[in-house]
């Protein structure tokens, strides 16, 4: 049978500024509670909200990276709802004019498997507080130092068409989130929530009823929850239960593998919205646009295909260079002045990466310098050096940030190279070790490696290891 | 007293014994019912503000009232409601702080109509206003208590709140100058919303010098209220004509109480003789003010007032899964509730067009008929009210007739513009009272056609 | 006459009115609703919202903190307290 799936996304973003929406409380938890909150965001009588710059700023942002349509007329509007972790028993939001619309994403399943997923809409709006149910007691405890941090939601059209597109959305969005420096967007950290909306359908055939699935806290479980959804209203319609599948709202729970019914659509709320009185609708200010029009960054994925074309490097590379913001700037500094792209990338991504992994550091904050890193790459390819030196000269700088050739230089750890001088070496290691030599005459192939290893050790590593390798494969078939 | 004689007494009595005397007065004989609460620290404030010194502050140890949805750091903020009954606020408004930081003296929280929503000062959890005028009779409302303390004499300004003539109307009931800003002039920072756009605060005084001074001291930009607008403030006298021209709709005052029409038109002539020029002009749009008022100010309240629900302050009454609906069913009284549940209805699904949207558009409309006739006028002028003030539990079960007494002042919140109620002459224990309008942010002519009425000997 | 329906809207704004109460109160209100039909008949054109009715200017702030000191206060509100959390009863807001 030719199924085919339609999921959406809605998506919500903590925004990593300063303060809150509308107030100047400081937007951060993990603090003690109730510890960053005043008047306005804890609703007291004769509050008001002024609304935080930065929210408008982000919000234009990802508009303006996702090739989205701006609303320069724009508003805020009241969600009316009661509920203990909203202050002012409602919310403020954007409902009919969001500030974007229609824009895309792009993403690609594996190498040039490229698809734009449409955004719906972006818009902005304020977090609630955070709500603990204590297991045994007959309370609920509330902190409201999140109550009122600026979110942006994104809903995108039903464009995907499995979990793993779902997920590979996700991780692309994040992304482009942390390379706009809108939010870190962990999902175990609540900075990204997703919610998604699922249904099924035999192909040719009209839209299924969508359902709502809800509470996934990481990429993995959105995969999941999807999955399960989908298998579960395959097996409806297959028994002929089509009606069975309601458009109602589904709490996925991870450590059992199912989901369960939240609420019916027929129950939905009312929530009377009407633009927002103490914020008059307002035109976005063009200098600003502009400005950040001009700034605009490329996105990880176009920076991805970029680098494989222009630095002809491979896509698993370039793939893992763009993974992060820091590094694929620092990656395209050292080819500001080295060409071969792949040897560059190969060198950062198994060396360098792995220092900053195992000393938990940050490529922003490490003492090797694009250009020291460039100097390594010249005294590689040049032969001054071979690659195991290479890597402790990588080290060296990492802890002492020193200049590479200024090592070499202090370290002597120029390769040995002269033919002579490795054949004088290379015929001394046979003539002390003739037992070895004689087996290996004899048939014991594997004593190669022997050999090179005493080569080594006689030279302190530094025999230049293609040359000696040719020298002594000479040397031992005469 | 005015301010001016207050200042003098101050400097010539000591700023302690006045104020003393003062807390007296309002703890002996506020038979009124105006004040819900006292501030019980106001002989330490007046005893710092003597030791600062300086006393050339516009309003050093000047005593004023607040109405008690204002909000003055560390005292009560009930709104004359139960729900709020011992909520002391943790800051202070806009205006409370451009008040001391003049000088003034805040002695108490003057009663009110619950959440402002009541045009005879019945409403309150704390008991009826009398008129200090005769106290059998309303006070009006909803700034019922304000304009009792200066009708009174228990000091010589109150600060109200104006969302469909709330100052003006009490202020006309007992005798006193009512003042509504321009939308935008006056900072709503610290005035619990009722309804935000319509919303303002206005002074209660005796004189229009007064009322001029306390808005010069309290208006202008403010950072906390995205409402507040950043047009400077005229100079003295700015945009002011030694004659102007005044529209005045006759139609609509045929049907009022008598005695106000006669007094009214009275008026008009003494002005036509003094060399203004008077226009008879129409207003169409009025037959839409007051559903268009009550569909908006009533939406807007239903959204303003959720947030109290005994959860993070208030009276909680109980601490079971019903609380938010108990705490507001025993919190809210009648008034509150009918407003809230109109308002609720005409924003929701499937209403929100036929009501709500539509009282959107007529605003706009009744907004644009006033302001095009200010390209042709200076002044607007009306009586503040159609009717007189009523006995104490006369209008309990009549619904309407408060909603249609704010007739006349209505306008002036759905335009936006500012308005000014001055009496002009007493019939029996009341007094008539005239309204004048003008454009957007030309209070100086409202100040000066102010000053004027007062000297054609309607009051002092 | 309107369709007034009083237990949606008590619902929707959450005010628990007896049955006694409620009769009252809905006379009261259709009356209102009554006297403010006449908006119905505003002619039919598509609302701006957008059309500066009063002069106000786009106020924001700038995205520093400023910390005000009034967690002491608003925490001394709370009617219920447990540690530095708001203690309301379990599952409040639930249905």
């Amino acid at each position: 049978m030719n199924w085919e799936s339609v999921i959406g996304l809605e998506i919500h973003t903590q925004l990593n500024s300063r303060t809150k929406a509308f107030c100047d409380c400081k937007a951060e938890f993990g603090e003690e509670p109730n510890t960053n909150i005043c008047p306005v965001c804890m609703g007291y009588p004769g509050s008001l909200p002024v609304v935080n710059e930065e929210l408008i700023k982000k919000a234009l942002k990802l508009g303006i990276a996702t090739k989205s349509k701006i609303n320069y007329k724009t508003k805020f509007d009241r969600k009316n709802y009661f509920y203990p972790d909203i202050p002012k028993n409602y919310q403020i939001t954007q409902y009919d004019y969001p500030i974007c619309y229609d824009g895309k994403l792009t993403i690609d399943l594996k190498e040039r498997d490229i698809k734009d997923v449409r955004i719906n809409r972006i818009h902005m709006e304020e977090d609630t507080g955070k709500v603990f149910h204590d297991k045994d007691d007959k309370l609920t405890l509330i902190d409201y130092n999140r109550a009122g941090i600026p979110l942006l939601e994104i809903v995108t059209e039903p464009d995907l068409r499995s979990s793993e597109e779902a997920h590979v959305f996700l991780k692309e969005l994040k992304g482009a989130l942390r390379y706009l420096d809108i939010s870190e967007a962990n999902m175990e950290k609540g900075e990204l929530r997703v919610d998604v909306n699922v249904s099924v359908r035999k192909k040719g055939e009209e839209l299924g009823t969508k359902v709502e699935l809800k509470n996934m806290n990481s990429f993995k479980a959105v995969e999941k929850a999807i999955d399960y959804e989908i298998k579960r209203q395959k097996k409806l319609i297959i028994n002929g239960k089509k009606e069975d599948i309601k458009q109602e709202t589904r709490m996925w729970i991870d450590d059992k593998g199912i989901s369960r019914v939240m609420r019916t659509k027929e129950e939905a709320a009312d929530y009377r919205y009407f633009p927002e009185p103490d914020i008059p609708a307002f035109e976005i200010d063009r200098e600003m646009f502009k400005k950040i029009k001009k700034n605009k960054i490329e996105l990880p994925l176009e920076k991805k295909y970029r680098f494989i074309n222009e630095y002809n490097i491979s896509y698993y590379n370039a793939s893992v260079l763009t993974s992060d913001f820091s590094l694929s700037n620092y990656f395209e500094e050292i080819l500001e002045n080295y060409d071969d792209g792949e040897s560059a990338a190969n060198f950062v991504i198994n060396e360098l990466l792995s220092l900053v992994n195992e000393n938990d550091d940050i490529i922003d904050n490490i003492k090797v310098s694009p250009e020291y890193m460039y100097k390594i790459l010249k005294l590689l390819d040049s032969d001054v050096i071979s690659s195991k030196i290479a890597k402790k000269i990588l080290g060296e700088t990492y802890n002492t940030g020193r200049d590479p050739e200024i090592i070499v230089e202090e370290k002597g750890w120029k390769q040995m190279s002269d033919s002579d001088e490795l054949e004088n070496i290379i015929e001394n290691v046979i003539n002390e070790n003739q037992d070895e030599y004689n087996r290996y005459k004899d048939g014991e192939k594997k004593l190669f490696g022997f050999f090179m290893g005493q080569v080594m050790k006689k030279t302190k590593g530094q025999a230049n290891p293609k040359k000696a390798n040719k020298i002594l494969r000479k040397k031992l078939e005469e | 007293m005015n301010i001016f004689q207050y200042k003098k007494k101050i400097k010539k009595n000591g700023l302690k014994k006045v104020i003393r005397e003062i807390m007296e007065n309002i703890k002996k004989n506020d038979k009124y019912n105006a004040f819900i609460s006292v501030n019980e620290k106001v002989l330490e404030e007046a005893e710092k503000l003597e030791k600062n010194g300086k006393n050339n502050k516009p309003l050093h140890g000047v005593p004023i009232s607040i109405k008690d949805n204002i909000a003055v750091k560390n005292q009560k903020l009930t709104c004359g409601s139960n729900l709020l009954a011992n909520f002391i606020s943790p800051y202070d408004a806009t205006v409370i702080k451009r008040l001391k930081n003049a000088g003034a003296l805040i002695v108490g929280k003057t009663n009110m109509d619950e959440f402002a929503m009541g045009a005879s000062n019945e409403y309150s959890a704390y008991g009826p206003v009398k008129n200090p005028l005769n106290p059998e009779y309303v006070p009006g409302g909803s700034s019922g208590g304000s304009a009792a303390s200066v009708s009174g004499n228990f000091v010589p300004v109150s600060l109200g709140s104006d969302t469909g003539g709330s100052v003006r109307q009490p202020a006309s009931f007992t005798g006193c100058v009512g003042f509504k800003p321009t939308y935008g002039r006056v900072s709503r920072y610290g005035l619990t919303a009722f309804s935000s756009s319509l919303d303002q605060i206005g002074p209660i005084t005796k004189n229009v010098d007064d009322t001029s001074l306390i808005y010069r001291i309290i208006s202008g930009k403010d950072n906390m209220d995205s409402t507040s607008s950043d047009r400077k403030i005229e100079e003295y006298k700015e945009n002011c004509k030694k004659e102007y021209s005044i529209g005045v709709p006759f139609d609509l005052i045929e049907d009022i109480d008598e005695d106000i029409k006669k007094d009214f038109l009275e008026t008009i002539e003494q002005l036509k003789n003094n060399g203004h020029t008077i226009k008879k002009i129409s207003f169409e749009t009025i037959k839409y003010a007051v559903p268009t008022y009550q569909i908006i100010s009533t939406a807007e309240a239903s959204s303003n007032l959720a947030r109290f629900d005994g959860i993070i302050y208030g009276n909680r009454k109980q601490n079971e899964k019903n609380l938010v609906s108990v705490t507001r069913d025993r919190g809210f009284g009648i008034e509150v509730k009918r407003r809230c549940m109109v308002g609720t209805f005409v924003l929701s699904s499937g209403y929100s067009d036929k009501y709500y949207k539509n009282a959107l558009k007529a605003k706009k409309i009744i907004s644009k008929e006033l302001k095009n006739h200010f390209k042709n006028l200076d002044l607007l002028a009306l009586p503040t009210t159609p009717n007189k003030p009523f006995k104490i539990g006369e209008k309990s079960d009549d619904v309407l007739y408060l909603y249609k007494g704010d007739l006349f002042t209505i306008p002036a919140n759905l335009s936006g513009l500012p308005a000014i109620s001055i009496p002009v002459k007493k019939n029996g224990d009341f007094y008539s009272s005239i309204q004048f309008m003008s454009n957007s942010f030309q209070e100086e002519i409202l100040f000066d056609i102010g000053r004027e009425i007062e000297k054609m000997g309607g009051k002092k | 006459m309107s369709d007034f329906n009083i237990s949606k809207i008590k619902k929707l704004i959450n005010i628990d009115l007896s049955e006694k109460k409620e009769e009252n109160i809905k006379k009261d209100i259709e009356d209102i609703l009554d006297y403010v039909e006449k908006i119905a008949d505003i002619e039919d054109s598509k609302i701006n919202y957008f059309e500066k009715s009063v002069d106000v200017q786009n106020i924001v702030h700038i995205d520093t903190i400023e910390k005000k000191e009034y967690e002491k206060k608003i925490k001394e509100n709370f009617p219920k307290k447990i540690k530095d959390y708001l203690a309301v009863p379990k599952y409040l807001g639930d249905d």
